[in-house]
C-alpha cells in the first residue's frame, strides 16, 4: 500500500504539523515535567514527602499534563484533517489526485495513515521524553512504567478516534469551512443534545426530565465528549481505550467508504451526500424546534410553561425548515 | 519556407507538395538539400504528422524527394524528377502566358514582344559564350 | 487504444453526457469541439477517473479504468490551470512525477524547460499563463504516458506562447503520443487533428479531418437565376453562411433523405460551385442555431 509519491504530497502539504505538534507536545507533556520536578526549586522537597507516603498518582499530577497534551493535539488532528481534506477541494488538489493511477481507497488510506503516524509518532517521542525526565528528577523513586504505558495506550486511542471522525467529517462536506463548523457541532452535539431533550421533558411532561438514576449520571458523563481528554488517571480503564480503538476503525472505514464515493463535482456543497443532507436537515430542525421551545417558554409566561414551548417550537421549526432549505441549495466558490 | 493557406481550395497536404517542388523550381531548394523530417516539419507548420506524412509519400513516390534510412530526407536530382519536370515545364508555360497577358494590357504589339524574345535570346547566347571563353581563359 | 463506451454522466440533475461513444488510436490527434457549457470538461474529467460515470465505461485498451486505476499511467490529464501544484518548484513537480508515472522521462523535462526558458527552481505559482500551459504540457508529455488529455491548452494565452505549446504537442504526436485536445479555435485543429470529436446536446459525432465529405453537407457558391428562394433557404436543410450581393455561400444537406440538394439543382442557378468544407462550416451547422444558444 506504499505510494510513495502520495505520501510526498501529504508531507509536502503537511509540512508543519510534522514538525511543530511533536514540539507543541513536548511543551505540554515533557517540558511541563521538567518544569515542575526539575526547574522547580521546591521539587526535591515534594519528591521526598510524595515518597513518603507512595503516592505515585500525586507525582504524576494524576494525569493533568497528559490531558494537556491530548487536547494540543485534539486540536492538531482536526486540523490536520481540515487540511487533507477540506481544503483540497479548494484548490483542485482533490481532482489532481483522483486523476493520477491511483485508486481512491489507497489515497484515503495514506492520508490517514499519515495523521496515525503523526499522532503515534508523537505520543512515543514524547513519553520517552517523558519517562527520561521523570527518571532524572527527583521523583525517580516513584516512577511507574505502568503509567506511562497506560497513558499512552489512552491517548493513542482516543486521538485515533478523534482523528477518525475529523477525517470523517472531511469527506462526507464539501467545503473547508462546513467541515469546520461540523467538527465543532460533532464536539457539542451529543451532551447538548441531551441537555435539550432533558429540557424539553421537564417542561412538557413532569418537573424532573431524565431521571436522576445511575444509568443517566454515566450516560451524561459519555455524552460530555470533553471530559475524554480531561481524563484524570485513576478513571483511565483498557475498556475506555478499546472503545476508543474500534470506534476508530469504525470511523475511518466509514470515511473510506464515504470517499470512494466522493463526487467531486459536488465540492462546493456544504454536504456531499444528498441523504446526508436530509438527515442533517431533520436533525438541526429538530434541534432548533426544541431549543426555540426552551425559549419560547422562558420568555412567554402566558400562563403554563407548555404554552410557551409549543409557540417557540413552532416558530424554532419554520424557521430552521427555511434556513437549512436554503443553506442545502448553497455552493460555494472552489 | 512552407506557408500553409486556411483559405485555400487545395486540402493541406497538397499545399505541401506543390510548394515543396516550387521551391525546388525556384532554385531555394537544390538537389542533395536536407529537408525537414516529417516530425520537424509537423512542428514547424503545425500540421498533424500524418498529413507531412502523407505529402511525403506523394513527392516520393512522383520522384521529387528521396528519404535515405537513419539520415534524412532529401530532394532527388532532376534527372530522377520525371514530375518535376512536368511540373517546371507547367510553370513556364504559365509564366509565358502571364507576359503575353501583361504586354497585351501595355499595348505593346504582337511584332514587339517577338523581337523581345529574339534579343534576350540572342543576349543570354552572347552572355554563355562569354561565360565559356573565361572558364577557358582561367584553366 | 482508448474507448468510451456508453458514458452517461449527470450534474445537479442536468444529464451533460447522455450517450459517448468514441475510441482514439496511438499516435492520433483528436480534437473535442462543443460550445460552452456543451460538457467538454465533464468529458476529459470523466476520462481521467475524476469524475465517476453514471453508467458506461472508459477502456484503456481492454481495462476499465474505474475497475483498474493503475491503467492510468498511460493516461494523463492536464486541466487548463496547475493550481494543484502551486507551491511547488517545476523541478518539485517533475520529481513527484517521476515517482508516479514509471516512464517519466527527467531529461526530456530539463531539455523542453530549458529549451523554453522556464526556470526549474521557481514556484510554479508565479508563472505567467502561458509559462504555466507550456510547463504543463511538457510535464504531462514527459510522463511518456500514451494518452495525453488537454482540456484548452491554448485558452487565454498570447500567440508566442501558443505556438510553443503547439509546437510541443506536434512534436509529441509525431514521437507517437496519443492527444485529445478540447479547444475553440477550429482553424488550428483542422490543422492538427486526425479526427474531430464533437460535443452536442450529450452525445459525440466523430468526423476525420480532411475528409469532411462524409459528413453528409455541401458547400457552395450560388447565385440563383432570379429571385433567390426565400422559402428553400430558409429550410431546415439549408444554412447561409454569407450574402453578398447576388452570391450566396450556403451549405446544403446531402443527407440521403434530404431533397435540399436535388431541389437547388432543379432550379439550374447561373452559378453552383462547390467549395472545400471547413471544421467551421461544420460546427456552424452541427451545433449553430438559436436552440443551441449556448
Amino acid at each position: 500500500m506504499w505510494a510513495k509519491a502520495l505520501w510526498s504530497r501529504e508531507y509536502a502539504q503537511a509540512r508543519l504539523f510534522v514538525w511543530g505538534v511533536p514540539v507543541v507536545h513536548f511543551l505540554a507533556l515533557g517540558f511541563g515535567r521538567l518544569n515542575q520536578w526539575i526547574l522547580d526549586p521546591a521539587a526535591v522537597g515534594r519528591a521526598e514527602r510524595y515518597a513518603g507516603s507512595g503516592d505515585i498518582l500525586a507525582a504524576y499530577q494524576n494525569g493533568d499534563l497528559e490531558s494537556f497534551g491530548r487536547v494540543w493535539l485534539l486540536l492538531a488532528v482536526c486540523v490536520l484533517a481540515l487540511v487533507q481534506f477540506g481544503t483540497e477541494r479548494r484548490n483542485g488538489s482533490q481532482e489532481f489526485l483522483f486523476s493520477l493511477p491511483y485508486s481512491r481507497r489507497r489515497i484515503f488510506f495514506t492520508k490517514w495513515l499519515f495523521g496515525a503516524s503523526l499522532i503515534a509518532g508523537s505520543l512515543v517521542l514524547n513519553t520517552a521524553i517523558d519517562m527520561i525526565v521523570v527518571a532524572a528528577s527527583p521523583m525517580a523513586p516513584l516512577f511507574s512504567l505502568n503509567y506511562h504505558l497506560t497513558e499512552i495506550g489512552y491517548s493513542a486511542a482516543l486521538l485515533l478516534a478523534a482523528y477518525s471522525a475529523a477525517v470523517l467529517i472531511g469527506t462526507v462536506t464539501g467545503t473547508a469551512p462546513s467541515q469546520s463548523v461540523f467538527l465543532v457541532l460533532l464536539g457539542i452535539l451529543p451532551i447538548g443534545t441531551y441537555a435539550l431533550l432533558d429540557e424539553s421533558v421537564r417542561i412538557m411532561w413532569n418537573d424532573r426530565g431524565f431521571p436522576d438514576t445511575f444509568f443517566y449520571e454515566e450516560l451524561q458523563d459519555a455524552l460530555n465528549l470533553s471530559h475524554f481528554f480531561f481524563l484524570q488517571h485513576d478513571f483511565v480503564t483498557w475498556q475506555k481505550t478499546l472503545v476508543f480503538l474500534l470506534l476508530a476503525a469504525a470511523l475511518a472505514a466509514g470515511g473510506m467508504w464515504s470517499y470512494e464515493r466522493n463526487k467531486p463535482e459536488n465540492n462546493g456543497k456544504l454536504i456531499l451526500f444528498g441523504w446526508l443532507e436530509l438527515v442533517c436537515q431533520i436533525g438541526a430542525i429538530a434541534l432548533a424546534s426544541m431549543f426555540c421551545g426552551m425559549i419560547g417558554a422562558g420568555l412567554i409566561h402566558a400562563g403554563e410553561a407548555r404554552i410557551g414551548y409549543a409557540v417557540g417550537f413552532a416558530a424554532g421549526f419554520a424557521v430552521s425548515l427555511l434556513a437549512t432549505s436554503r443553506l442545502r441549495k448553497v455552493r460555494l466558490k472552489t | 519556407m512552407i506557408q500553409i493557406h486556411e483559405r485555400s481550395l487545395l486540402p493541406i497536404f497538397e499545399q505541401i507538395v506543390s510548394q515543396i517542388k516550387e521551391l525546388i523550381a525556384k532554385g531555394a531548394l537544390a538537389e542533395g538539400d536536407k529537408i525537414p523530417s516529417v516530425r520537424e516539419l509537423s512542428a514547424m507548420l503545425l500540421v498533424n504528422h500524418n498529413t507531412v506524412a502523407k505529402a511525403y509519400q506523394e513527392l516520393e513516390r512522383q520522384g521529387v524527394i528521396v528519404t535515405v534510412r537513419g539520415k534524412g530526407t532529401y530532394v532527388a536530382k532532376a534527372a530522377d524528377a520525371p514530375g518535376m519536370l512536368q511540373e517546371r515545364l507547367t510553370g513556364l508555360r504559365e509564366q509565358l502566358r502571364r507576359l503575353v497577358v501583361e504586354a497585351h494590357h501595355l499595348g505593346i504589339g504582337e511584332d514587339q514582344l517577338k523581337r523581345w524574345v529574339e534579343e534576350e535570346i540572342g543576349r543570354y547566347r552572347r552572355e554563355e559564350d562569354a561565360h565559356g571563353l573565361q572558364s577557358a581563359q582561367d584553366d | 487504444m482508448l474507448t468510451v463506451c456508453n458514458l452517461r454522466k449527470t450534474i445537479d440533475r442536468k444529464p451533460v453526457l447522455r450517450q459517448v461513444s468514441f475510441s482514439v488510436g496511438p499516435g492520433q490527434v483528436a480534437g473535442l469541439v462543443g460550445r460552452n457549457g456543451s460538457g467538454k470538461t465533464t468529458l476529459l474529467k470523466t476520462m481521467a477517473g475524476i469524475f465517476t460515470p453514471d453508467s458506461g465505461e472508459v477502456r484503456y485498451g481492454e481495462t476499465s479504468i474505474a475497475a483498474h486505476p493503475e491503467a492510468k499511467r498511460e493516461v494523463v490529464f492536464i486541466p487548463d490551470s496547475p493550481e494543484a501544484l502551486y507551491g511547488y518548484t517545476a523541478y518539485g513537480c517533475a520529481d513527484l512525477y517521476a515517482n508516479i508515472y514509471p516512464r517519466f522521462d527527467m531529461l526530456f523535462f530539463k531539455e523542453t524547460m530549458k529549451r523554453f526558458g522556464l526556470p526549474l527552481d521557481k514556484n510554479i505559482r508565479h508563472f505567467s499563463k502561458g509559462m504555466k500551459m507550456l510547463f504543463s504540457t511538457g510535464l504531462g508529455i514527459a510522463t511518456r504516458a500514451q494518452f495525453v488529455l488537454l482540456d484548452e491548452p491554448t485558452n487565454g494565452i498570447d500567440p508566442i506562447a501558443k505556438k510553443q505549446v503547439l509546437t510541443l504537442l506536434m512534436e509529441a504526436a509525431a514521437d507517437g503520443t496519443s492527444l485529445i485536445i478540447s479547444s475553440h479555435l477550429l482553424d488550428e485543429l483542422e490543422r492538427i487533428a486526425d479526427k474531430v470529436l464533437l460535443l452536442k446536446d450529450g452525445t459525440v459525432e466523430t468526423y476525420e479531418t480532411g475528409d469532411e465529405a462524409n459528413a453528409g453537407i455541401a458547400k457552395l457558391q450560388v447565385v440563383f437565376r432570379g429571385e433567390a428562394p426565400a422559402a428553400w433557404l430558409a429550410s431546415p436543410e439549408v444554412k447561409v453562411l454569407e450574402h453578398v450581393g447576388r452570391v450566396y455561400t450556403l451549405l446544403v444537406s446531402r443527407a440521403p433523405s434530404s431533397s435540399a440538394y436535388g431541389e437547388l439543382e432543379a432550379m439550374k442557378p447561373l452559378l453552383m460551385e462547390p467549395l472545400p468544407l471547413r471544421l467551421e462550416d461544420l460546427f456552424a451547422w452541427k451545433l449553430g442555431g438559436p436552440s443551441n444558444v449556448g
